[in-house]
Parts: C-alpha cells; sequence; structure tokens
C-alpha cells in the first residue's frame, strides 16, 4: 500500500501555488499509477492542500484570483482522480451531492462525490449553490437514497435547512458534512439532517445507518428560527446600519484600517450577520464564536487594529440585537 | 417478533366507547390521514411513493401491506412488515387475468374491495395463495400468522390500476371503522401513485429532448485552457436562448458562443440548430464570418419577402490559432453580440472591437473579421447579455463590473474567470430566484506546450 508523502504534498501545493494545472494533474496521476488509494489523494493530497489555499487567502498572502485559480487546479485535480475510479458495479446505494444555495465552494462536494463512488456508491453531483426549487425537481427524477448536503460558509446554513425541507419532504434522508456544520453533528441534527458525517471515510458507516424512508422535517419552531427570519428580512437595511456605523466607530478609535478596503468591509459585516443567523437558526453559540475568530484572523492580516472586531460587536449588539433578544445573548456569549 | 400489542391508528381501547374516546378517536384518524397525505404527495417519483404508501400503512393500519402495480411487461408485488419496516420487498409476476373469480384479478376488474377472514385449511391458505405470489412475499406473511387480508382496489381518474392489500393478525381483525380508514386511505394512495406515474412519463419525454437542448461537452483541447459557464432562466431543464460549442483540432480552434431571442424550450430548440448549422457549415468552411453568413442565410431558410424570418440570434464565432509558447492568434467575427474582452496579465481589460448585424434581420448581411492576438497568459472573455443585464439592487451589473472583476481574475486562467464571472452574476441577481435572463460565459487562454 502506498500513502501519499510529504514531497507529494509539497509538489501538489506547489502546482496549486504556480497554478499549474498541467502539473497538478501529472502529480495525480502519477501517484494514481504509483498505487495510491484514491481516496488517500482526496482526502490526505488534494483537501488538505486547498485547506491551505484558503487560509493563504485569509492570511492576505493570496488574492481572491489566486484563491480561484488554484481551486481551479484541484478542481481538475479531482476530476483527474474521479476519471480513474470505476462506477461500482453493485452500488450500495445512490447518493445526490448537492451544495446548499450560496454555497461556491464546490470542490468539497465534489470530493465528497468522488469518495463516495470510491466507497461503493453511485453518485450524482450537482455542483455550486444549487437551490431547494432545483433540488426538488432532481428529486422527482433521480429518486436516490440520500442526499448529501456540503456546507463550507455558515452564510449557506439556512440554505442547507432549505435543501434538507425539500429532500425529506419527499421522503428522502440526509448527510450533512463540512465545515460550516462544526465538528459534532449537533448542528446538522438541529436543522433537522438525518445524519453528520465529519468526513468521507466516516460517511459510509453513517449512510448505512440511514433508514430508507424519512418523514417531513417539522417547522423549526424556536425563537432563535423566529429571529433568523426576521434578520433574513431586514438583511440589506441592517448590513448598511452596521457598516456605517461600524466604520465611524473605527474611525473614532483612529483605526482607519480598513478604509480603501470596502470589498473587505461589505465581507465583514456579511460573514458576522450571516453567522448570526446561522447561530439563531441552529441554536449554537459556536457557529457565531467561530465566525468571530474567522473575523479576527481575516482582519488581523490585513493590518487592522485589535480592536475592530470588538467594535463590530458593539454595532451587531446595538443594530442587530436591540430588537432581537436571542441574538443579543448570542453576541455576548461569543464575546465572552 | 411482535412481543408488543401494537395499538393501530384511531382504535379505541376494548370496551371505551365514551363520548371523550370518540372523539379523540376521531381527532386521532383526522390527523393520521392529513400527515400520511403530506407524505404522499411529497414526491412525484413513484418508485419513492409507492415505499412511502407502504410507510404509511404500516403499522399504522395494518401489521403487513402489499402493492401490486402494472410494469411494462406484468406487475410487480412490493411488500414490508411492521417488525421490518425499512425493507422492502419485491417480486415480479405476470398479470392477473381480469375477471378472475378470486384475487387479485376479482379486485381490478370490480374496483371493490374485500375483506377475507384467513382459514387454516392446509399448508397455505387458499385466500394466501390467491393473492400473495410465493416466495418471499408469502414466506413474510405467513410468518406473522395473518387472520384478515383487505384488498383494496387502486382507484384514481377512473381506473384502477393495482391493489393495496392488508394484512392483520389473529385477534386484531378489521372491524368496520378499520376497512372505513384503509379505504380512505388507499384513495389518497391511489391517487398520488397515479400523478406520479403521469408526471414520470412527462418528465422522461422531457427530459430526453432536453437532454439534447443542453451545452455540449467541452472537447479535450490541450493546447486552449477553457472555462464555460450556463446558467438557464429555465432552471430545472437547463435549457435556455444562450449556446456554446468548442470544436476543430489542436492548433486550429473554432470557438461559438451565442443568444437565442427567446427563452426557454422555444428558444432551445433554435440553438441546437444554430449549433448544427454552424459544424455542418466549418466542414467546408472554418472562416469565422463564413459560418455567421451561413448562420443567417439558414434562419431565412423558407422565408419569403412577404414573410421575413421570425426568429433572431446574435452570436460571436472565432477561430484560435495555437502556438506551443502559449500564445494566440484569434480571428472573430460577431453577429450583433455583445463584444468580448481581452484580459492582459497586467490587468488591462480591452473591449474587441468587432461589430455585425444581428442574425435574421437581413438575408444578405455580410460579416467581417477583427484579428486579436493574445501574448501567453492573457484571455479572451466571451459572454451574453445576461451578464451585463442582470439585476440587483444597484441596478443592471453593467459592462463596468464585469471589466472590473476580470481585470482582478487577471492571470488566473480561463476556469478561475468563468466561474468568477458566473458567481457574481448569480450573487448580484439575488439568492432564491432563478435567474431573470439565461447567462453563458466562456473564457480562453493559451497553454505552453
Amino acid at each position: 500500500m502506498t500513502y501519499v508523502s510529504d514531497e507529494a504534498r509539497e509538489n501538489f501545493i506547489k502546482a496549486l501555488d504556480a497554478a499549474d494545472r498541467r502539473l497538478a494533474v501529472e502529480l495525480v496521476s502519477e501517484l494514481l499509477d504509483d498505487g495510491v488509494d484514491p481516496l488517500d489523494l482526496l482526502l490526505d493530497l488534494i483537501a488538505p492542500a486547498q485547506q491551505v489555499v484558503g487560509e493563504r487567502w485569509q492570511s492576505g498572502e493570496y488574492s481572491v484570483a489566486q484563491e480561484h485559480a488554484a481551486t481551479a487546479v484541484s478542481e481538475a485535480a479531482v476530476g483527474t482522480v474521479g476519471a480513474w475510479i470505476p462506477e461500482p458495479e453493485h452500488p450500495l446505494g445512490y447518493a445526490v451531492v448537492a451544495c446548499a444555495e450560496r454555497e461556491w465552494h464546490a470542490l468539497a462536494a465534489r470530493i465528497v462525490t468522488e469518495s463516495l463512488r470510491h466507497l461503493g456508491w453511485r453518485t450524482t453531483y450537482l455542483g455550486a449553490s444549487t437551490p431547494a426549487h432545483h433540488l426538488a425537481g432532481y428529486l422527482h427524477r433521480l429518486d436516490p437514497d440520500v442526499v448529501a448536503v456540503s456546507c463550507s460558509m455558515p452564510a449557506a446554513l439556512p440554505a442547507a435547512r432549505r435543501i434538507i425541507e425539500a429532500a425529506s419532504e419527499a421522503g428522502i434522508p440526509t448527510l450533512a458534512g463540512g465545515r460550516a456544520f462544526g465538528t459534532g453533528p449537533s448542528r446538522a441534527l438541529a436543522l433537522g439532517a438525518s445524519g453528520w458525517a465529519a468526513s468521507p471515510r466516516d460517511a459510509a458507516g453513517v449512510l448505512a445507518e440511514l433508514r430508507p424512508i424519512v418523514e417531513p422535517v417539522p417547522a423549526l419552531a424556536h425563537a432563535g428560527a423566529d429571529e433568523q427570519a426576521e434578520l433574513l428580512l431586514r438583511n440589506r437595511e441592517l448590513a448598511a446600519r452596521v457598516l456605517k456605523e461600524w466604520l465611524a466607530a473605527l474611525e473614532g478609535i483612529g483605526a482607519d484600517c480598513l478604509a480603501g478596503l470596502d470589498a473587505e468591509a461589505d465581507y465583514a459585516v456579511d460573514h458576522a450577520l450571516h453567522a448570526l443567523a446561522a447561530a439563531l437558526l441552529t441554536d449554537d453559540v459556536t457557529v457565531l464564536v467561530e465566525g468571530r475568530e474567522w473575523l479576527t484572523t481575516l482582519l488581523a492580516a490585513r493590518g487592522c487594529h485589535a480592536d475592530a472586531v470588538p467594535r463590530l460587536w458593539t454595532v451587531l449588539s446595538r443594530v442587530a440585537g436591540s430588537q432581537l433578544p436571542v441574538a443579543s445573548k448570542l453576541l455576548d456569549q461569543a464575546a465572552a | 417478533m411482535f412481543e408488543q400489542p401494537v395499538r393501530y391508528v384511531a382504535q379505541p381501547p376494548l370496551g371505551q366507547l365514551d363520548d371523550s374516546t370518540l372523539l379523540a378517536t376521531a381527532r386521532e384518524r383526522a390527523a393520521y390521514l392529513a400527515d400520511a397525505s403530506k407524505q404522499l404527495a411529497g414526491s412525484l417519483n413513484p418508485d419513492r411513493t409507492l415505499r412511502r404508501a407502504l410507510h404509511v400503512t404500516v403499522p399504522a393500519v395494518a401489521d403487513w401491506a402489499q402493492i401490486l402495480l402494472p410494469t411494462r411487461t406484468g406487475v410487480r408485488y412490493t411488500a414490508v412488515r411492521a417488525d421490518e419496516p425499512d425493507r422492502f420487498v419485491s417480486e415480479e409476476g405476470v398479470r392477473p387475468p381480469l375477471g378472475d373469480i378470486s384475487g387479485h384479478g376479482r379486485i381490478l376488474t370490480t374496483g371493490r374491495h374485500e375483506l377475507m377472514h384467513v382459514l387454516a385449511d392446509g399448508h397455505v391458505p387458499e385466500i394466501v395463495a390467491a393473492t400473495v405470489p410465493e416466495g418471499q412475499l408469502r414466506d413474510g406473511l405467513l410468518g406473522l400468522r395473518p387472520a384478515d387480508l383487505l384488498v383494496l382496489p387502486l382507484t384514481a381518474r377512473g381506473t384502477t390500476f393495482g391493489t393495496l392489500t392488508l394484512a392483520r393478525r389473529a385477534g386484531r381483525g378489521f372491524e368496520s371503522e378499520d376497512v372505513a380508514v384503509a379505504v380512505e386511505i388507499t384513495g389518497r394512495i391511489a391517487i398520488a401513485l397515479d400523478t406520479a406515474r403521469v408526471y414520470a412519463e412527462q418528465a422522461h419525454v422531457a427530459e430526453v429532448l432536453a437532454a439534447s437542448l443542453r451545452a455540449p461537452e467541452l472537447p479535450d483541447t490541450p493546447d486552449l485552457a477553457i472555462g464555460a459557464r450556463m446558467r438557464a432562466a429555465m432552471h430545472a431543464a437547463e435549457i435556455g436562448g444562450d449556446f456554446f460549442d468548442v470544436f476543430g483540432e489542436p492548433g486550429d480552434w473554432s470557438v461559438l458562443l451565442g443568444d437565442v431571442a427567446g427563452k426557454g424550450a422555444e428558444a432551445a430548440i433554435l440553438t441546437g440548430q444554430a449549433r448544427h448549422t454552424v459544424r455542418g457549415a466549418a466542414y467546408y468552411d472554418r472562416r469565422p464570418a463564413e459560418l455567421l453568413r451561413v448562420l443567417n442565410a439558414a434562419l431565412f431558410a423558407g422565408a419569403d419577402r412577404a414573410q421575413p424570418a421570425s426568429r433572431f440570434l446574435t452570436a460571436l464565432s472565432a477561430r484560435v490559432t495555437t502556438s506551443p509558447d502559449g500564445s494566440l492568434s484569434v480571428r472573430i467575427a460577431s453577429a450583433g453580440h455583445p463584444r468580448p474582452l481581452v484580459i492582459r496579465t497586467s490587468g488591462v481589460v480591452e473591449e474587441v472591437p468587432v461589430k455585425g448585424l444581428l442574425c435574421g434581420a437581413l438575408r444578405t448581411a455580410r460579416y467581417t473579421e477583427v484579428e486579436q492576438e493574445l501574448a501567453p497568459g492573457d484571455m479572451m472573455l466571451l459572454f451574453t447579455d445576461g451578464v451585463p443585464d442582470a439585476i440587483g439592487s444597484g441596478g443592471r451589473f453593467g459592462l463596468g463590473r464585469l471589466s472590473q472583476l476580470a481585470a482582478g481574475y487577471a492571470g488566473s486562467g480561463p476556469h478561475a474567470l468563468a466561474e468568477a464571472v458566473d458567481i457574481a452574476v448569480a450573487e448580484y441577481s439575488g439568492a432564491g430566484l432563478a435567474p431573470t435572463d439565461d447567462v453563458a460565459v466562456l473564457a480562453f487562454g493559451g497553454v505552453r506546450q
């Protein structure tokens, strides 16, 4: 058995760094020829390298364009591994893999698709950002045994809930996975998913345990879900107010680090509001804690004042928290 | 097996027939029927609906249930038992002759349900032999020592097309109230199954047609990197009025991208014709302007002076010559299409000054070519008007936003560029809504050999 060597890992990251599609594909092809297990390539070579790409973007080392270019190369590498994996002759079942709407990080879902195929499942991959009504159409036609929903950004968790609703309404169980679901099953189960897997390697076991027919998930009735709806409704207005007041607060402490970084400032506010919405919906403050940590790293890397995120929180509590008691409580907890 | 006494839906506890118990029973029955109906209506897939039909009947109204449905060649029996609710067992069989005196043929003919008591007459009771095929299904049923069999017709929209057979064990037979609930749920099952069947037939036809109209798979172009994205306003079918095509051979590729007036299936049919026309014309002469001339002329085929071409389309036709160093020489012609952009590695974005009349406007339209050199790393971006015309909170997406976005992707490669444009337009138009117009994006750049 051949495993992925450190040298291969370094070379692959070099290929991503140079956005060299051909080099990456050649490297992966060679490893396949050498007898490396396709699953190892997907999960121990490509996925971690892609994580490095994400970190480099977060730390400001990569521009958005560089991140996309590197991701396109990883996509090509996954395609090469995928072409290597034969269709299972006697599939264990049939899985449709979807990204929730507004989830553009499709690579993870592609890796899941190819991994499941390697584990003996027939798979169909629906691509990035699949709206629930679009998914429903596919489900009528394809009737899979399971819908696997991948979610890497908290912003997509509300849409993931829609996917879960659409699938369960059709009686089809759902398997949730991806960074936005966190490190345990609680968020996935809070959203009504039938199961959660930490990685495609674990997915096989979870899939085997799923019931073949599920009942429609009941509506989310907790107070946080109501507040999330309110947040969704007023998102544009809130985002504009938070942004304005935050930038003013930063100027007040002489930290105009975001001057000229309009896109970043917008992005930060958007991310914070989405993390808040996702925390409300899943009734899980850790979503917000992670969102805050993530923003702190992002802004620090762009030379921002250490007080930038705490100030953003103060503004969020004032603007969004004043009328939304659960949101206010979550924001306080996440800042503690 | 079956150690716990199961209570069926809406079965009052023995001997309790006071008003409040009866009211509670009626409420429970209504809730059961409402919930079951929701589940039955949730999917339009015939197989899924069949399994759900069994799921809502076992164990709620019976210990075992079997559905018989016609197939193309005969019938299929599918059954489930209360102690193994996730195990659906299927068996193929021959179609029961209509007018049979017993068994399914009888129910299919009369369309009336029948309650039968299973008598211990020999090894296999006659009733069971007549209704449940030998093998796994029959063994499964006999294993629970059934007392009553209730065979119900699946009738929807005037036709009895199948049967539902329910079984209960000894001492727990069907009372007349139970039969009423079973008849009620069977009616709903029949409607759901029939709807799913009709949908599947229609969807199959639509799918076969749509598959022929969808964007083609791009050929393997080792010397030309291509990123292409397409988003149809008619989302589910993935067909629309935008189209692209790439053909040719290493060193010399033809790229076509266009937009037919209109949306949906009607537009998609014309995109198919356009692609085929151009492919056919390219067999004789691959000059970009010539391809557009033929495409235009084809739209006038059958039209006369009194009745001009009723359909219009815009298109870009390019011929790309590749070099081993990754540079490209592009000759491009336009039929009334938004101008393509060239994104230099330096981040400079240029509009390619190519113009021409849209196809379908004038029978004798002539097209001119513009030549454009792309250095290694430079990219050309072709797009349909769905990109600049996308509507968001800030009005139109516009060429300004597009150029700015494209500049940021200088040197990142055609795949990343096409994806970025696709995402930007989708995010700009807002989540939750299907795009109002079809969107197609195609970017290409040379590959160093």
